[in-house]
C-alpha cells in the first residue's frame, strides 16, 4: 500500500466505525472515501456528528477503524504511522496539554520525546505569539493561547502535513482571524493543511479545495469555488420600483422569481449581471441586488436531497 | 524507548503530586524515626520515681505475703500436674526484682525489621500513589491523545511510562530507607544498644530492605496499570481504599479461610520472609457450647512471592492490553 511518492496528502477508501455503548450502537463513518490533495488548505466540512473528528482520530491512530484503508503521505495508516507521525502536526478538537506545567515545558517535554533540541521550543512559541508567555502555566491560558500553544507543538516536528480539527472553535474574533491567517500562511508555504469545520465562511475563507462529509460519508470534493460556490449562492434578492413588472420581465426571461415582503427573490441564479441588464434593459432599475447564500443546513439539504441517506446517530 | 523513559521521568518529577507524596514519604518517615526514638529512648526521671515506688510497692507485698504465695503456687502446679506434667507456673520465679521493672534496653537489631516493615508499607502506599496519578492524569486531562499523535507506538508509550513510574520509586524508596536505617541506628546508638548487629542482621536487613524497594516499585506498576484502566486518579485511590476498608476492614472476620488471599498478610510475607496468622477455628463441642479458637498457620514466603508476583503480571498485562487496543478521546 505504501508509494514512493503520494498522490494525496491523505486518502481513504471505505472507511467505517461504528461506536457501541450502553445505549447501542452508532455508526460516525461509514465508507468514507476522502482525498486530500497535496500542498495547500484543504477544508474538511460537515455539520457536528458527521463523522469528521473521529475520521481524523483514525487517521492519526486514536481510533481503530472498523475496516476501509488510509493512507497519509503515501504510508498505510495506522500500521505505518510510526514511520510517517514525524511530518504530521494535528490538533484534535481542543487542545490539551499538562495543565499544571508551563507552555514551555509542555513543548519540552514533546520535543524530547521526539528527538529535536531544545533550542526549538523557543522558536516555535515565538513563531506562535507565546515568547512571553512560555513560562505561565497552561491553566492559565486563555483558550486563544491554548490554540496557539497547540500550533506550536505541532510546528516542533516541521510537519509537511498539518490537522487542524475545528480550530477556531470558541475564539474571540481576532484569534479566529489570527488562526485563519496562520493556515493560510501554511498552506502558502506548501504544506498540506486539513482543517476540519462546521463552518461554511471558514473554510471558504482559508481553504483551497473542500470535501462535504454528512452521515459519516463523502457528499462532495474539488476546488472551493466549484464545490461550495454552486451550492451557496442560489437566489439574488432583487430591490426594484416595480415589482410586479420586474417578476413579469424576469419570469418572462426563463428565471423562477417571488416577491418577499418588498423585495424579488430570483432563485436558482447567482447571476446578478443578468438580473440588472434584464431589467435595465426595460427602464427599470435595480436599488438592491444581495445574493442569498445558503447556510451549511440548505447545503446539505441540497447534497443529499437524492440518497435517501438512512438516519445515524450523531458521532464526533 | 529509553528516550520516551527518559522524558516520562522528567514529567513524573514535575509533578505536584509527586513533590506532594515524596514530602508526604519524608513526614511519615520523621514519623517512624520518633516512634523509634520513643521505643528506645531511656525511662525519665519522673517514670523512674513511679517504676521505683511501684517496684517497692511490690517488695512490701512480697515480704509479707511471698512465702505463703509461693506454697499456694506449688500446690496448685502439683494438682496441675497430675494431668500436664511439664506443667510450670513460674512459682520460683514471683519474687519481684528490679531488673524487671523499668524498661529493658532495646536492640537495633531487634527493632530495625519493625521499622523496616513500617517503612516498607508506607513506600508501598506511596508509590501505588505517584504510579496511579503519574498515568491517569495523563487520561483525565486528555493529553494523552495528544501525546500519542507524537509517539504512536502504544506499547512503547506504555511500557515508558510503567518504565518511568517504577524507576522513579527507586531513588524515593531508597533514600527512605537509608533515612530509617541511618536514623534508627543513630537514634538506637544514642539512647540504647546497637550490640548485636553482626554482619548476618545486617544481611537479613539488607534483603528486607531489597524487598521493601520490590514491593514499592510494583506497587508503582500496579499504580500505574490502573491508572491506564481506570483512567482517573480517584477512582484507583477508590479502590484501593474500598479494597482495604472492605475487605481488610469490614470483611476480615468473615473470611477466616480467605487470610492467605489478603493483602496485607502476603506483603507481610513478603517482607519478613514468612508470617503468622491465626485464622479461628470455631466448633460446637458435646454439651452444645459455641467456641472459637485462633489456630497458628504459617504463610510463606514463596506463597507471598507467587501471590503478588502473578497479581501484578495480571494487573499489568490487562492494562497492556487495553491500552493497545483502546480508542483514545
Amino acid at each position: 500500500m505504501t508509494t514512493a511518492t503520494a498522490e494525496f496528502a491523505i486518502s481513504t477508501r471505505g472507511l467505517r466505525k461504528t461506536y457501541r455503548n450502553r445505549k447501542g450502537r452508532h455508526i460516525a463513518v461509514q465508507g468514507l472515501d476522502l482525498d486530500v490533495p497535496l500542498g495547500g488548505v484543504h477544508g474538511f466540512l460537515g455539520p457536528n456528528g458527521s463523522g469528521k473528528t473521529t475520521t481524523i482520530r483514525m487517521l492519526l491512530g486514536l481510533v481503530r477503524a472498523d475496516s476501509g484503508t488510509m493512507t497519509v503521505l503515501g504510508h498505510e495508516v495506522p500500521k505505518q504511522l510510526p514511520e510517517v507521525v514525524g511530518r504530521v502536526g494535528a490538533i484534535v478538537e481542543a487542545p490539551k496539554f499538562f495543565p499544571a506545567f508551563s507552555g514551555r515545558k509542555n513543548l519540552q517535554l514533546l520535543a524530547e520525546a521526539i528527538g529535536r533540541p531544545r533550542g526549538i521550543v523557543d522558536q516555535v512559541l515565538e513563531q506562535a505569539g507565546l515568547g512571553d508567555r512560555g513560562k505561565d502555566k497552561y491553566r492559565g491560558y486563555s483558550l486563544g493561547m491554548k490554540q496557539r500553544l497547540a500550533i506550536a507543538a505541532t510546528l516542533l516536528k516541521e510537519p509537511d502535513l498539518l490537522i487542524f480539527d475545528e480550530p477556531t472553535n470558541g475564539l474571540d474574533p481576532a484569534g479566529i482571524r489570527e488562526i485563519r491567517n496562520t493556515m493560510r500562511s501554511l498552506g502558502e508555504q506548501g504544506k498540506t493543511v486539513l482543517v476540519s469545520s462546521h463552518i461554511l465562511d471558514e473554510v471558504e475563507q482559508v481553504a483551497d479545495t473542500v470535501s462535504i462529509i454528512g452521515h459519516g460519508r463523502l457528499l462532495a470534493s474539488g476546488p472551493v469555488a466549484d464545490v461550495i460556490g454552486d451550492q451557496t449562492a442560489v437566489s439574488m434578492r432583487v430591490g426594484v420600483a416595480d415589482l410586479v413588472a420586474a417578476q413579469r420581465i424576469l419570469t418572462d426571461g426563463g428565471l423562477v422569481v417571488r416577491q418577499e415582503g418588498g423585495l424579488l427573490v430570483v432563485m436558482g441564479t447567482s447571476d446578478g449581471a443578468e438580473i440588472t441588464q434584464r431589467l435595465a434593459t426595460h427602464e427599470l432599475f435595480v436599488n438592491e441586488l444581495t445574493p442569498v447564500r445558503a447556510d451549511l443546513e440548505s447545503v446539505f439539504l441540497e447534497l443529499t436531497a437524492d440518497e435517501g441517506l438512512e438516519t445515524v446517530g450523531a458521532a464526533r | 524507548m529509553m528516550r520516551l523513559t527518559r522524558v516520562e521521568l522528567r514529567r513524573l518529577f514535575s509533578r505536584r503530586l509527586t513533590s506532594i507524596a515524596i514530602l508526604g514519604a519524608l513526614v511519615l518517615t520523621g514519623l517512624l524515626l520518633f516512634s523509634s526514638y520513643q521505643t528506645a529512648k531511656p525511662l525519665s526521671g519522673a517514670e523512674m520515681t513511679s517504676q521505683r515506688a511501684s517496684f517497692d510497692e511490690s517488695r512490701r507485698q512480697w515480704d509479707a505475703n511471698g512465702p505463703q504465695q509461693v506454697t499456694d503456687c506449688l500446690t496448685q502446679q502439683a494438682e496441675v500436674r497430675k494431668t500436664d506434667p511439664k506443667a510450670n507456673l513460674g512459682c520460683t520465679t514471683m519474687e519481684p526484682k528490679w531488673a524487671s521493672w523499668g524498661k529493658p534496653v532495646v536492640k537495633y537489631a531487634e527493632l530495625m525489621p519493625t521499622v523496616l516493615s513500617g517503612g516498607s508499607l508506607l513506600l508501598a502506599f506511596v508509590g501505588f500513589l505517584i504510579g496511579a496519578g503519574f498515568v491517569a492524569a495523563e487520561f483525565s486531562s486528555g493529553s494523552m491523545a495528544n501525546w500519542l499523535t507524537f509517539e504512536p507506538r502504544r506499547p512503547r508509550v506504555y511500557a515508558s511510562k510503567l518504565g518511568a513510574a517504577g524507576l522513579g520509586l527507586l531513588p524515593i524508596a531508597l533514600a527512605v530507607l537509608g533515612l530509617l536505617t541511618a536514623g534508627t541506628w543513630l537514634i538506637v546508638g544514642h539512647f540504647a544498644s546497637t550490640a548485636g548487629t553482626t554482619a548476618k542482621v545486617w544481611g537479613n536487613l539488607a534483603q528486607m530492605g531489597g524487598r521493601a524497594v520490590a514491593l514499592a516499585v510494583a506497587a508503582a506498576l500496579a499504580g500505574a496499570a490502573m491508572g491506564v484502566l481506570f483512567r482517573h486518579t480517584a477512582a484507583v485511590l477508590g479502590i484501593a481504599v474500598g479494597y482495604l476498608v472492605l475487605i481488610e476492614g469490614v470483611f476480615r472476620q468473615a473470611l477466616q479461610g480467605a487470610q492467605p488471599w489478603l493483602l496485607s498478610l502476603n506483603f507481610q510475607a513478603w517482607l519478613q520472609h514468612g508470617a503468622k496468622y491465626y485464622p479461628l477455628v470455631c466448633k460446637t463441642d458435646g454439651q452444645g457450647n459455641y467456641s472459637c479458637q485462633g489456630v497458628e498457620k504459617l504463610l510463606t514466603f514463596g506463597h507471598s512471592s507467587a501471590y503478588l508476583g502473578i497479581l501484578v503480571v495480571l494487573i499489568v498485562g490487562l492494562a497492556a492490553l487495553v491500552f493497545r487496543r483502546r480508542d483514545v478521546s
